[in-house]
């Protein structure tokens, strides 16, 4: 059948939290790690491997197993005892520095037609999941807001109540400036110091060859970099039909009457293209790259997102 | 051309893709958008591509609308020089022949008629195979050779259908309706496949057939023809001979006395007239009864335009009904007109009942004397064979008869009468029959001005009775009335020298009544009028015929006479007698008869041999009554009865109609007026009928082109829709739609 420009049925709707600080997708990450694939310079022992050597491994809380453990670390007497997998986790490895890195320009507000959080809002739940986590596990998190401009700049923390201060920042953003994402990310890996974990949550509208230079330049700066690629279903799919005014999120005096079925495959084509572009460059410079449909649970992508990192550290 | 150029307003149809375009313009959707990076790069050059593709299908369906709007309205392209593709076309061609009597006037050695079957020959050979035919004689009533269009390729259809029965065709009889005809051939053009449709009519241009001076006629005719698809070609065809030869007519039969008995002399005179160019000289005339020449008469010279009238004298022995026939023996222009027909009803007796003054029969009714004298003024021996029978009875007497079985009543000096007696006189003469009131000394003033009119005979006023003391003279106010004709004939009056001393003063009730006779002072002596529908009549005369007041009865030789006369005419009731034996074409033949015996079966065999079979009905009054009208051909009618003891044959003669040889011919300003009615589209002579049927040419109807031109853009609609509404279906790569890393 043929999708048309359906106006939002409170029924397709999914509630969407109210606060960042969402209680239920934390829970349902809190059993999840956020790990680094390389290692990583930290001054605190941690789950992540660490390029310094002699740290004592203190035993800290036990953590029900998960898919995608090494189950080499299943604690297999507790198993004796209670009948359930569960994790040893210990204190003594090296810490994570994240840094959260949100593009808040104006295409990020974009919100699919049938979807309960725009593109911003997704990103703003996944950067509060991810500090979450990272917070979690002791690990020290910051977080970066650009658009056209690096508009926040918070600085790695390993306290739990920094989270506050990330959500308070989040909440603070506001998208619908004009994007200016690789410049921007360029003067990001400029500013950062040592190397570390760089989560990058952007729908990528950007020249592709413009990002791939300045994701470049983060692993030249040897962090590892995560990319989450936010976007709508209306955004991968195109499913409009009728003629449509597509007015210009990031410059308000721009905008195209278009009949969409004219320029479908032009534009499905397009972004094919863009898209290819990313992924092999995220391959080659070995980025952890997803692509996420707003249309998706933000808790269950970022979910199944982490499990699977979780499970290629493993292997 | 266009042939429903009603059905262009669909093109207004070609504005609905315009409008629906302009309406799905406006209703676009505003959507803010963060992927512009992809809209604005990918697909300007599609975009062109595919909007020209928009536009192309925006035009074609404009187009296809209007095309089929155009199609609808059947267009056809014209015949003509810049036409490739016109061409001589097949004709569906109906000939009018007029065949009416004037057809069959002869000169040059051939009647119209036949000149117009020569033309037809000629029109049978330019026919082209798939061209059809019709032929319809134009007669009183139009007649088609054939029941549809004969196809030319079949010749021995044609010859079948047309030629052979043409042949054998006798000269027409009866007068002719030219627009009747066209209508009919208009009928049988349309009943063609082709699409030209032509008629022919030819004609010998006689006003009379053409009536053109009935445009209510022509409107009703042409109205009523069913419009074909192609224009219908009427061309006037004047064929005639010229007229070289004399042409004797014979007049109408003329019969005298009207009422005719058994064995009394009748006198028949016929009319013989000259209306050719040339004299005619020692031509015979034969009288002929029931079919028998009785005698002959030698018409020695008739110059042209001259008129002779021929009398014979004849005493029909029988009674009964009889036919009679004058016939010319003459070669002239027209045969149909040389012979007169008229049948004749000779009756036996003549019962008439006088109702005499006196109560009882006792007395020797000495007022009804003199009156049955004159109705029988024979011996005794003889007066059985008398035509006129009279009785003379009381007022009681009368009361208790069947006034039915007497052809005439007479009430002789009327005193106070049973009402009863007054109803039924009057219900008697309304029937058709007459009533004679003879009023003298005993008639009173109530009878006259009340019993009477309350019994229907609303005649006269009576006054009081006049006393002169000279005779006045009489005057005779209606000489062709049958009554007094006799009297006023030769130009003399015979009642000259009657004396009258006393009479009563009349005075007509209504203008409806006729004084036949008055003094010369204007007192009424005779009156008449008409009772009812049937032709009844009653006569009042205003002084008694017992010699007591006048002389009258024995005075010289109009008494008598004048009794009869007066006798015959209410017995003949009015013209029932002329209506129904003596008949103008078209008048409806009437027969009445008594209900016993029963009638089986009953037919009239019309002049041309045809036995028509007609069920008499029985009327309210208990009598038969048979009606027949199709007597347009003139001559002699029969009707034929079963049993076999019912008086038959019964003959009605049916007279030529003279009109229809009126030889007033349409003028210019008819024809003008003909075709600026667009009734006909012009008058060409018989030479010209080739190029009128090889002229016509014939557009290409363009629909089938149209059709399949349609049909084409129809086509591609729905490819270029496919294209347009398949390339968005893109299937999403699967690296878009799940990537996931």
């Amino acid at each position: 059948m043929a999708l048309e420009n359906a106006t939002l049925s409170p029924a397709a709707v999914r509630v969407a939290p109210s606060s960042l600080l969402d209680p239920a997708a934390l829970g349902r990450i809190s059993r999840l790690e956020l790990v680094a694939r390389q290692f990583m310079d930290g001054y605190v022992q941690g789950l992540h491997r660490s390029n310094h050597l002699g740290f004592a491994i203190d035993f800290a809380q036990h953590r029900q197993y998960v898919p995608g453990d090494d189950i080499k670390r299943i604690d297999w007497r507790v198993f004796a005892k209670a009948d359930r997998y569960y994790i040893k986790q210990y204190e003594v490895n090296t810490n994570l520095q994240a840094h959260i890195v949100l593009d808040v320009s104006g295409s990020m507000k974009y919100r699919g037609v049938n979807e309960p959080l725009s593109k911003m809002r997704y990103g703003q739940f996944l950067v509060t999941c991810l500090a979450y986590l990272a917070l979690r596990q002791q690990d020290s998190v910051g977080l970066i807001t650009l658009d056209n401009q690096i508009r926040k700049f918070i600085p790695p923390r390993s306290a739990p109540s920094h989270l506050m201060n990330i959500i308070e920042a989040l909440e603070e953003s506001e998208s619908g400036g004009e994007s200016s994402l690789a410049p921007r990310l360029h003067e990001v890996a400029e500013r950062l110091g040592h190397r570390g974990l760089v989560i990058l949550i952007s729908d990528c509208f950007e020249k592709s060859d413009d990002l791939i230079e300045a994701l470049h330049h983060f692993r030249h700066r040897r962090h590892e970099l995560l990319l989450l690629q936010v976007m709508a279903d209306d955004e991968i799919n195109f499913p409009f039909r009728k003629w449509t005014l597509f007015e210009n999120l990031e410059r308000s005096s721009h905008q195209l009457r278009l009949d969409p079925s004219l320029v479908r495959a032009g534009y499905m084509a397009r972004l094919r293209e863009h898209m290819a572009a990313i992924h092999e460059a995220a391959n080659s410079l070995r980025i952890s790259r997803a692509v996420l449909n707003t249309k998706e649970p933000f808790d269950q992508a970022l979910t199944a997102y982490l499990a699977q990192r979780m499970y290629e550290r493993r292997c | 051309m266009i042939e429903m150029p009603i059905l262009l307003l669909g093109l207004l149809a070609a504005g609905v893709p315009i409008v629906i375009h302009l309406l799905h313009r406006h209703r676009t959707t505003p959507i803010p958008w963060g992927a512009m990076m992809f809209l604005e790069e990918s697909s300007i050059q599609q975009r062109r591509r595919r909007t020209i593709e928009e536009w192309l299908l925006l035009l074609l369906r404009i187009a296809l609308l209007a095309l089929l709007a155009f199609l609808l309205a059947r267009p056809i392209l014209g015949a003509g020089h810049l036409n490739p593709f016109s061409s001589h076309a097949t004709s569906d061609i109906a000939v009018v022949m007029d065949h009416s009597i004037s057809s069959g006037l002869r000169g040059s050695g051939q009647t119209d008629f036949q000149k117009q079957t020569q033309v037809l020959r000629r029109v049978m050979a330019l026919l082209r195979p798939a061209d059809t035919l019709s032929v319809i004689l134009a007669e009183h009533r139009p007649v088609s050779l054939s029941k549809l269009p004969v196809l030319a390729s079949d010749q021995a259809a044609l010859r079948r259908q047309f030629l052979r029965p043409l042949s054998h065709q006798p000269p027409g009889l009866t007068g002719s309706s030219i627009p009747a005809a066209i209508s009919m051939a208009r009928r049988m053009v349309n009943r063609g496949s082709n699409f030209q449709k032509v008629i022919l009519v030819l004609s010998n241009q006689r006003a009379i057939s053409w009536q053109v001076d009935h445009p209510s006629l022509w409107r009703q005719f042409m109205r009523r023809g069913p419009s074909g698809p192609g224009k219908i070609l009427v061309y006037d065809v004047p064929v005639h001979v010229t007229p070289t030869l004399s042409n004797l007519s014979v007049g109408s039969i003329h019969i005298q006395p009207a009422l005719v008995g058994v064995g009394r002399p009748v006198r028949l005179s016929v009319s013989i007239s000259n209306s050719g160019p040339l004299p005619l000289s020692h031509v015979p005339i034969h009288f002929l009864v029931n079919g028998k020449i009785v005698t002959e008469r030698i018409i020695a010279d008739l110059a042209a335009g001259k008129s002779q009238t021929i009398a014979f004298r004849y005493r029909f022995n029988n009674a009964g009904s009889h036919w009679v026939k004058v016939q010319a023996d003459v070669h002239d222009a027209l045969s149909a007109d040389n012979h007169a027909i008229a049948s004749v009803h000779v009756r036996r007796h003549l019962p008439v009942l006088i109702i005499d003054s006196q109560a009882v029969n006792t007395g020797g009714f000495r007022a009804s004397r003199f009156l049955q004298a004159a109705m029988q003024p024979f011996s005794s021996a003889m007066a059985r064979k008398a035509l006129i029978q009279p009785r003379v009875v009381s007022i009681s007497t009368a009361q208790r008869l069947q006034l039915a079985h007497y052809a005439v009543v007479v009430v002789n000096d009327p005193v106070a009468m049973p009402q009863r007696l007054l109803a039924n006189l009057g219900d008697y003469a309304r029937a058709g029959h007459g009533v004679w009131f003879i009023l003298g000394r005993n008639t009173t003033p109530s009878l006259v001005n009340k019993a009477l009119p309350a019994a229907g005979f609303s005649v006269a006023g009576l006054g009081p009775l006049v006393h002169a003391s000279t005779s006045p003279m009489l005057v005779i106010k209606h000489p062709g009335n049958s009554i007094v004709h006799i009297l006023a004939a030769l130009n003399r009056n015979m009642i000259v020298g009657v004396t009258l001393s006393k009479w009563w003063q009349l005075t007509p009730a209504s203008p409806l009544v006729k004084v036949l006779l008055a003094t010369a002072v204007g007192d009424p002596i005779i009156l008449e009028k008409s009772m009812g529908i049937e032709g009844g009549k009653v006569v009042i005369w205003s002084t008694p015929v017992d010699g007591s007041w006048n002389d009258w009865p024995t005075a010289a030789g109009s008494f008598v006479p004048l009794v009869d006369q007066c006798v015959y005419a209410l017995a003949l009731g009015g013209n029932q007698h002329t209506r129904r034996h003596f008949l103008k074409p078209g008048d409806a033949i009437v027969w009445t008869g008594p209900v016993k015996p029963t009638v089986q079966s009953a037919k009239i065999i019309n002049p041309a041999g045809v036995a028509v079979a007609v069920q008499p009905q029985i009327t309210a009054e208990g009598k038969y009554l048979m009606v027949y009208n199709h007597t347009q051909l003139p001559g002699l009618y029969q009707a034929v009865f079963k049993p076999v003891v019912i008086p038959q044959p019964v003959y009605y003669s049916v007279a030529i109609d003279s009109s229809a040889l009126d030889p007033l011919l349409v003028s210019k300003a008819d024809l003008s007026w003909l075709t600026h009615q667009h009734y006909i589209n012009g008058v060409i002579k018989p030479a010209q009928i080739p190029g009128v049927l090889s002229s016509v040419l014939v557009g290409v109807d363009l629909w089938p082109w149209l059709a399949l031109l349609v049909m084409a853009m129809l086509i591609g609609e729905v490819l270029l829709c496919r294209r347009l509404l398949a390339s968005p279906l893109v299937t999403v790569p699967q690296e878009v739609s799940n990537a996931k890393v």
